[in-house]
C-alpha cells in the first residue's frame, strides 16, 4: 500500500473543488435538504450520493441485497459500452472520493445529454482499469497517488484531533458512502463494499429523465431500514454547474446566489488547506500583550482558561461521558 | 463460519458505562477466522456451538488493534486499571472500541488477576497480528509460549496449570476479574484517532510552505510522524499523561471573544502581520467581481497588493471572520494535541519562542507532555512578548 487516505468532510463544497482537482469540468454538489422528486429534478441530477452512518453491526450481504437485485454481468460483460465501472472498497477513508468516481467513470459515453468532460487524467485511470475486475479496481484507486493527493488535499486541517475533541463536524469517519446513478438507462445502487452494482427496476426502465423519479423511494426504502433516532444521512446531487445554467437561462438571480456560493466554498476550502501554525501563534502573542497590559491580566487570562476546561469536564461527567480537557462537544 | 478459526482463547466481554468497563461474567471464547481477506473477530459464549457466534466483527486487515488495557503505559508490570486482564479492541477507521477480559486463570504467583502475564501478552500480541494482516504461525508461537513457560517456572509462576488453560476447551476457570469485578476506567486522554492509512498524514499543504524550513511544515510533519506511530506506542504516550494536571486547551483560551476584541483593538501593523500570515486566496475573494470566481493560485505579489489595498475595516473583518471559522477551530485542537503529545521543543522553536528548557522536561531529554507542555507554552509566549517589548518590538 503506497500511502494513507485521510477523512474528508462530507460538503457539497469540498467534493466540487475535488473533482474540479481531478480534472472534471461543469460538474458540481449541492446538498438536497428534503427528499422530494420535484426539488431533486430540478438539479437535473447526473447521480446522487448517500451518507448515513455505517452500522457496523450490518453484514455486507452475500447472495441477495436488501433491495434491488446483484447485477454481476454488468460489470463482467466484454461490451465497452455496457460495462459498468464499479470498484470494490479497499480503504474505508476513501469511500467518499470512490462514490464519487464511481458515477463520474460511469458517464463519458453517453451520447449528447448525460455525458460528462472528466479531464485526462481519470479518462486515463478509467481506461487503465477498464479490463480489471472490482477488487483490481478497487486497488488501483487505492494506489493511485494523483486521486489519493487530491483527496488528501482536502483533508480536515486537524487529522489528528482525538474523537472527542472534534468541533465542526463529529463521526465523520463512521460514515459509509453509496452512489445511485442512471447507466445504460439503468438504475444502479453503486457500493463498494457490496460484491457487485445493484439494480432496482429493469434493465432499460430509468432512463436518465425519470432518473429523480425513481432514485427517491429507492432512498426512501432504504432510510425507513434504520430507526429514525440511529441514523444520520445525508444526500448530495452531483449535477451540471448551476452557474453554467444559471447563464444559459439568463437568470441573474440565480447565477449572483450560485456565485455568491462559489465564493464561500472557496473561501471554506483555502481555510481547510492551511496550515495555521503561524498565524495561531502571532494571535497568542497578540493577546498576551494585551493581557499583560493590565496589571495581572495574563493570570487571570490563563485562569479563565482553565475554569472554562474545567466545566466542560464537569457537565461531560455529568452527562455521564468519558471525558478530559480535549474534550470540546 | 466456514472457515476454521485461526485461533481461539478463552475470554468474556465487556459492556462499557461511561468511563467504566464492566465485564459481563458469560464464560465464552474469543476466536479469529478469515474469509475473503476479511479477518473476523467473533466471541460466543462457551456453551454455544461454533458456527454460532454472538459477535462477528470483520475487519479490513490492518484497521483493527488488540491491546491491553494497561493501567501505566511502559512500567514492567502490565496491568489493567480494573481487577481482571481487559483487552482493548480497536478500530482505527472507526475510532469504535470494544472490551473484552481474559478468562484463563491469573498466573501471578499471587493471583493478582489484572496482571498480564508473558503469555497473556504474547496471546494477544497473537490476535493483534492476525488482524494485522499478517500471517502468523499460530501452532509455533502457541508452541514458543509453552516453551517459554516450561523454561521460566517463575513467569506467572503456575506453569503446571499454563497448558491446561490455554486453549483447553474443557476446563473451567474463569480467572480474569472475579464476581465483584468493579470494572475499570477506559478512556485515554487525549488519544488522537487513527484515521486513514497507519502512514496517514496529511499530503503537505501545497500553498502553505515553499520553504521546508517553514514553522508551518515543521509542525505539519511532527503531527504527520504522530499519526505514522503505531497506536500502541500512542496510546502509551498518553497513558503516561493520564495522571497529570488537565489545565487548559488552545480553544479554551483563544475563544471567539478574546480573539475579536483583540482584533478591535490591535494596530495596523499587527494586522498586517496577521494578514501575511492568512492563505492569500481569502483577499483575493474579497477583491474578486461576481462573475469571476475561479481558483487561481496566486503570486506571493499578486497576494500582498490584494492585502495592501484593503482598508484596515475589510482586514478587521476578514481576520474576525477567519477567527470564528470551524477550521481555524479544529487548528487549535490539533494544536493542542500536538503540545501534548511532546511537539512543544519542536513547536516552540519552529514559533521562536522562549520555553524554558526549551520545552524538555527539566534534567531530561523528553519533552514535556499533556497540561505540563501547554503551560509552559503559554509561559513561553510570555516570555517572548516580555522581551520584544524590552526590544520595542511589536507594536
Amino acid at each position: 500500500m503506497s500511502g494513507g487516505w485521510n477523512t474528508i468532510e462530507s460538503d457539497a463544497g469540498v467534493f466540487t473543488f475535488l473533482i474540479e482537482s481531478l480534472g472534471v469540468s461543469n460538474v458540481q454538489f449541492e446538498e438536497l435538504i428534503s427528499l422530494d422528486p420535484d426539488s431533486l429534478q430540478q438539479l437535473n441530477p447526473i447521480g446522487v450520493i448517500f451518507l448515513f452512518k455505517y452500522p457496523t453491526g450490518e453484514k455486507p450481504s452475500r447472495d441477495k441485497p436488501l433491495d434491488g437485485d446483484f447485477d454481476f454481468a454488468a460489470v463482467e460483460t466484454q461490451e465497452a459500452d455496457k460495462n459498468v465501472w464499479f470498484a470494490a472498497q479497499t480503504i474505508q477513508n476513501a469511500c467518499g472520493t470512490q462514490a464519487l468516481l464511481s458515477v463520474l467513470l460511469n458517464k463519458t459515453q453517453q451520447d449528447g445529454e448525460g455525458e460528462v468532460d472528466i479531464g485526462p487524467n481519470l479518462k486515463e485511470f478509467k481506461d487503465f482499469t477498464s479490463a480489471f475486475p472490482a477488487d483490481l479496481r478497487g486497488e488501483a484507486l487505492s494506489n493511485s497517488d494523483l486521486i489519493r493527493d487530491v483527496h488528501n488535499s482536502f483533508a480536515r486541517s486537524s487529522p489528528f484531533v482525538s474523537d472527542s475533541s472534534r468541533l465542526a463536524t463529529d463521526d465523520d469517519d463512521v460514515y459509509h458512502f453509496i452512489a445511485y446513478t442512471s447507466i445504460n438507462s439503468t438504475l444502479y445502487e453503486l457500493d463498494g463494499l457490496q460484491p457487485a452494482p445493484i439494480r432496482h427496476g429493469d434493465a432499460g426502465a430509468c432512463p436518465r429523465e425519470i432518473f429523480a423519479d425513481a432514485v427517491v423511494p429507492v432512498l426512501q426504502r432504504r432510510i425507513k431500514r434504520y430507526p429514525a433516532t440511529e441514523i444520520r444521512f445525508n444526500l448530495l446531487a452531483m449535477c451540471e454547474d448551476l452557474r453554467v445554467k444559471a447563464r444559459e437561462v439568463g437568470d441573474e438571480v440565480m447565477l449572483f446566489r450560485e456565485e455568491r456560493k462559489r465564493r464561500e466554498w472557496r473561501w471554506e476550502n483555502a481555510l481547510r488547506r492551511h496550515n495555521f501554525v503561524e498565524f495561531i501563534g502571532e494571535v497568542m502573542k497578540g493577546v498576551a500583550r494585551r493581557k499583560m497590559e493590565e496589571e495581572g491580566g495574563f493570570q487571570k487570562w490563563v485562569e479563565e482558561g482553565m475554569a472554562s476546561t474545567q466545566k466542560r469536564m464537569e457537565e461531560r461527567k455529568k452527562r455521564g461521558q468519558a471525558g478530559d480537557e480535549m474534550d470540546v462537544s | 463460519m466456514a472457515e476454521t478459526p485461526l485461533f481461539t482463547f478463552k475470554a468474556g466481554r465487556c459492556d462499557t458505562n461511561g468511563r467504566k468497563v464492566l465485564p459481563i461474567q458469560t464464560p465464552g471464547y474469543i476466536y479469529l477466522y478469515s474469509e475473503d481477506d476479511l479477518i473476523h473477530l467473533c466471541w460466543r459464549p462457551r456453551s454455544a456451538p461454533a458456527a454460532e457466534p454472538e459477535i462477528d466483527l470483520i475487519t479490513i486487515p490492518g484497521d483493527a488493534t488488540f491491546t491491553p488495557l494497561v493501567k501505566e503505559a511502559g512500567a514492567e508490570d502490565v496491568r489493567s486499571p480494573t481487577n481482571g486482564r481487559v483487552f482493548a479492541l480497536k478500530f482505527s477507521s472507526s475510532g469504535e472500541k470494544q472490551y473484552f477480559w481474559m478468562q484463563s486463570k491469573s498466573q501471578h504467583k499471587d493471583g493478582d488477576a489484572s496482571w498480564f502475564s508473558q503469555r497473556d501478552q504474547r496471546l494477544g500480541q497473537i490476535v493483534d497480528l492476525l488482524l494485522s494482516g499478517e500471517d502468523v504461525n499460530v501452532e509455533s508461537e502457541l508452541e514458543e509460549i509453552r516453551r517459554h513457560a516450561r523454561d521460566d517456572p517463575d513467569d506467572g509462576g503456575s506453569g503446571a496449570n499454563e497448558d491446561t488453560d490455554m486453549m483447553d476447551l474443557d476446563r473451567q476457570g474463569s480467572g480474569g476479574a472475579g464476581a465483584d469485578a468493579t470494572g475499570g476506567d477506559p478512556r485515554e486522554e487525549g488519544e488522537a484517532s487513527r484515521e486513514g492509512g497507519a502512514d496517514g498524514g496529511r499530503a503537505a499543504a501545497p500553498s502553505s510552505s515553499e520553504h521546508p524550513q517553514d514553522a508551518s511544515a515543521l509542525v505539519q510533519n511532527f503531527l504527520n510522524s504522530l499519526g505514522g506511530s503505531s497506536s500502541q506506542q500512542q496510546q502509551q504516550r498518553q497513558g503516561q499523561q493520564r495522571i497529570d494536571k488537565p489545565f487548559t486547551t488552545l480553544p479554551d483560551l483563544l475563544t471567539t471573544n478574546t480573539t475579536v476584541s483583540y482584533i478591535d483593538s490591535a494596530s495596523p501593523q499587527q494586522l498586517d502581520t496577521l494578514c501575511a500570515l492568512l492563505p492569500p486566496d481569502l483577499f483575493l475573494l474579497d477583491q474578486e467581481s461576481a462573475s469571476s470566481t475561479e481558483a487561481t493560485n496566486p503570486s506571493p505579489a499578486a497576494a500582498q497588493a490584494a492585502i495592501e489595498a484593503l482598508s484596515t475595516e475589510q482586514k478587521k473583518d476578514i481576520l474576525k471572520r477567519v477567527l470564528r471559522s470551524p477550521q481555524l477551530h479544529q487548528s487549535l485542537g490539533s494544536l493542542t494535541v500536538a503540545l501534548r503529545d511532546g511537539g512543544l521543543p519542536m513547536i516552540g522553536e519552529a514559533l521562536g519562542l522562549k520555553v524554558e528548557n526549551g520545552g524538555l522536561i527539566r534534567g531530561g531529554s523528553m519533552p514535556l507532555g499533556g497540561g505540563d507542555a501547554v503551560e509552559a507554552f503559554l509561559n513561553g509566549v510570555k516570555k517572548t512578548v516580555e522581551e520584544e517589548e524590552k526590544e520595542g518590538k511589536g507594536k
